[in-house]
């Protein structure tokens, strides 16, 4: 007579259990649905010896903590149809990952059997594995496997079907509570015990009500009716059980990694691991990325600057030229606007184009190794250094690029005050608009030495960041932090299509910008300078300009460059276009008309202003929509103005002082 | 201590951390902190962060994603660093 055992083929998902299955069963496999569900339900039946095992193939599940479907039906397979033998099919080149079931299913009191597949893609990853140290260390026979060779699957089913005829209890090795814990389930144990329904093992249902099963919580709710409340109060007084039953698992896999694993050695590192020696060092990596930053600004400035002077005397001053001279015939204003307002006004900041190409390729380049995310991880290290940490971090990263996004992301912070501070402190982070007005100025004020004033003005923001961003920290929030956990991506060799694509965007965005805002703002400052009577010295914009040269005297600063500074409300750029229609009609055109009119402090005093002042019109915005509050709005306005104005004056008379520059 | 609880403390510490720096505090391997903090994710103390965590804006609408530094970095946000009972368990 035939003698029937059910086996179960218990694993985590992609371990080989459908090869398994496959290969044992062959073409003798009924599939259906599991009993009131729309999981599909895959039986096979394998002959041996006379014998015939009923083999259930049990969906891949991570625990038997019921966190999915999957989870719950192979949980209730093995409590409910109790199988004669559970076949865990483990992956050796993710053993502590897989363990984890093992961990749960050593609780159920089912005959084990563990079939270590995959041995060969662990050894090809440098794992040297000892399936009888395993063996030994879980109390557990551990069957050596290659599945996709067929290796092993008879060893594996002589081993089940030893167990299913055996009628000795098995005595593994299982994952202990906590120590501090195992009063508080001996306890539960003992008041659950009259009520826990068969064939629900006590002890495991004990262990799911500290881990806090949803499920058997309310099952044992329903089963206990009044004496319910006791247990409830012993789970309300150990609000860490659940760390203290999944801690016991963890420490249990360790150990028995530890057992049988031999790792890979130090000497094998992935090239990943090498580079991340530098790159996420907490001294090393933050010079890496200094390094980084200033190759690209050197770059930027080598090759950029010069191209762009180049285009300003080429085919801005040029195209102006000559619609002055196809213009001639023309109404004066038509002349004058076409060729001071909307080209050397939109057209100047065009000229910006090779300075934008060769920094946002840069960035492109750097995104698409993988390193900005170790820039992210330097620079948190550094902002946690400042009092600004935890949440912060990942919008203030966004700000480099606009602060928008910036004021936005900080949507992702739990806590209302520390959400308002990151919007407050978002606009101090330097944009790439800012950086954009400080590559074209910087080398018409300090020539060869414009990357180490970029870099200074840089450092003042962030200086600015976290002083600001310390006193809010300090004020409202007294020590709340909000850690994060990052992995980061595999370095790879970068695609010179997802660059371009990198690059077309934000030159796209740019250009858009130039074309519509720029223009339009162009346009009106020219008409502001030239209404009413074609003399800029007595024009609307000087009227509204010299209101400002009182502040602006401070920093060695004259109206136009007042102007130009409130202009950048709008959008950074416009600094450039409104200075470029101011000065349209110098000898030499912007470049030498900024050079000769002011001084080098003045120069620099104009771009830490730039850098700290209010910003753009679209950032204010989101700022009051985010906040909900003119009140907040107004006070980050005020806050930057304060900010700027105090580095300038105080960089400008501080200069002074010295005798530098002036 | 026991190894949650030991990688719980180790996160009130704040701060960002690796996995790669968790393994090496707590002398387990990555993979194994891999698992731990998938355990801890569906227990509710992280929370992963997707799609920059702006969560009104898609990656596709973002202005920055250009040059988004956590394009394709995997963040989780420690929601409870201190022991206690995960925030979703009844």
């Amino acid at each position: 007579m035939t003698h029937v055992f059910t086996i179960a083929l218990a694993g985590q998902p992609n371990v080989g259990k459908s090869t398994v299955f496959n290969l044992l069963t062959g073409e003798h496999q009924h599939v259906g649905n599991w009993p009131g569900k729309t999981c599909e339900q895959r039986i096979g039946f394998y002959h041996h010896n006379g014998l015939t095992v009923r083999i259930v193939d049990l969906p891949g599940a991570y625990s038997l903590s019921a966190n999915s479907e999957d989870e719950r039906i192979a949980r209730d397979f093995i409590i409910r149809d109790e199988p004669d033998v559970i076949v865990v099919i483990v992956n050796a080149a993710a053993l502590e990952r897989d363990l984890y079931l093992l961990a749960e299913l050593l609780i159920l009191p089912r005959p084990v059997v563990v079939g270590l597949n995959m041995l060969d893609v662990a050894r090809q990853s440098g794992a040297l594995i000892e399936p009888h140290v395993l063996a030994a260390a879980l109390g557990l026979p551990v069957v050596p496997m290659v599945a996709s060779r067929g290796e092993g699957l008879p060893a594996l089913m002589a081993e089940a079907i030893r167990l299913a005829q055996n009628a000795q209890p098995q005595t593994p090795n299982r994952p202990e509570i906590r120590r501090d814990h195992q009063k508080v389930l001996d306890d539960i144990q003992n008041l659950i015990a009259a009520y826990v329904p068969p064939p629900y093992p006590p002890d495991w249902t004990a262990l799911k009500l500290l881990e806090g099963d949803a499920e058997i919580t309310a099952l044992l709710r329903q089963q206990m009716g009044p004496a319910w409340s006791s247990v409830e109060t012993i789970l309300r007084q150990h609000d860490d059980a659940f760390l203290a039953v999944v801690s016991g698992r963890y420490e249990w896999i360790a150990r028995m990694v530890r057992a049988a694993v031999v790792q890979p050695q130090a000497g094998q590192l992935t090239l990943t691991d090498r580079l991340d020696r530098l790159a996420t060092h907490p001294i090393g990596g933050l010079l890496f990325l200094l390094g980084a930053l200033a190759v690209l600004f050197w770059l930027t400035y080598a090759i950029g600057a010069p191209l762009q002077a180049w285009l300003e005397t080429h085919l801005v001053q040029a195209a102006a030229r000559l619609a002055r001279q196809a213009l001639s015939g023309s109404p004066t204003w038509l002349a004058g606007m076409v060729a001071d307002g909307v080209i050397s006004g939109a057209g100047t900041v065009l000229t910006l184009l090779p300075i934008l190409v060769i920094f946002f390729a840069g960035l492109g380049l750097l995104e698409d190794l993988g390193y900005m995310a170790r820039a992210a991880y330097v620079m948190d290290r550094f902002m946690h250094l400042m009092g600004l940490h935890g949440k912060s971090f990942l919008p203030l990263f966004l700000g480099f690029g606009c602060n928008v996004p910036a004021v936005m992301g900080a949507r992702i912070i739990e806590s209302p005050k520390a959400r308002l501070i990151t919007i407050l402190v978002s606009p101090i982070v330097p944009c790439t608009a800012r950086l954009s007005v400080v590559a074209f100025l910087a080398p018409l004020f300090f020539g060869a030495h414009a990357m180490w004033v970029s870099w200074g003005l840089i450092g003042l923001n962030l200086l600015a960041l976290a002083l600001v961003g310390i006193v809010l920290h300090e004020l409202f929030l007294g020590g709340e932090h909000t850690p994060f956990i990052m992995e980061l991506p595999l370095y790879h060799k970068p695609n010179l299509g997802v660059i371009a694509r990198i690059l077309w965007q934000r030159l796209a965005d740019f250009l858009v910008t130039a074309g519509s805002i720029i223009l339009v703002v162009s346009i009106i400052l020219w008409a502001l300078s030239n209404f009413p009577n074609g003399n800029i010295e007595t024009s609307y914009l000087a009227g509204f300009g010299r209101l400002l040269t009182p502040i602006g005297r401070l920093m060695g600063l004259d109206w136009q460059m007042m102007v130009a500074m409130l202009t950048s409300f709008v959008r950074k750029e416009n600094t450039i276009s409104t200075l470029a229609v101011l000065y349209s009609g110098q000898e030499g055109g912007l470049n030498a008309a900024l050079t000769a009119r002011l001084t080098p402090a003045a120069g620099l005093a104009f771009l830490a202003v730039q850098m700290l002042f209010i910003p753009c019109v679209a950032t204010v915005a989101a700022i009051q929509h985010e906040t909900r509050s003119w009140r907040w709005t107004l006070t980050s306005i005020l806050l930057l103005l304060l900010l700027s104005f105090a580095a300038g004056i105080g960089i400008y008379q501080g200069v002074r002082l010295f005798g530098w520059g002036v | 201590m026991t190894m949650l609880t030991a990688l719980l403390d180790i996160l009130d510490r704040e701060g960002l951390y690796r996995p790669a720096d968790l393994a090496r505090r707590l002398s387990v391997s990555e993979a194994l902190v891999e698992q731990m903090l998938v355990t801890l994710q569906k227990a509710g103390y992280l929370q992963a962060v997707e799609n920059c965590s702006c969560s009104a804006q898609r990656c596709t609408d973002c202005p920055v994603q250009a040059s988004c530094a956590t394009r394709r970095a995997r963040l989780w946000i420690v929601r409870r660093p201190a022991a206690g009972r995960p925030p979703d368990v009844s």
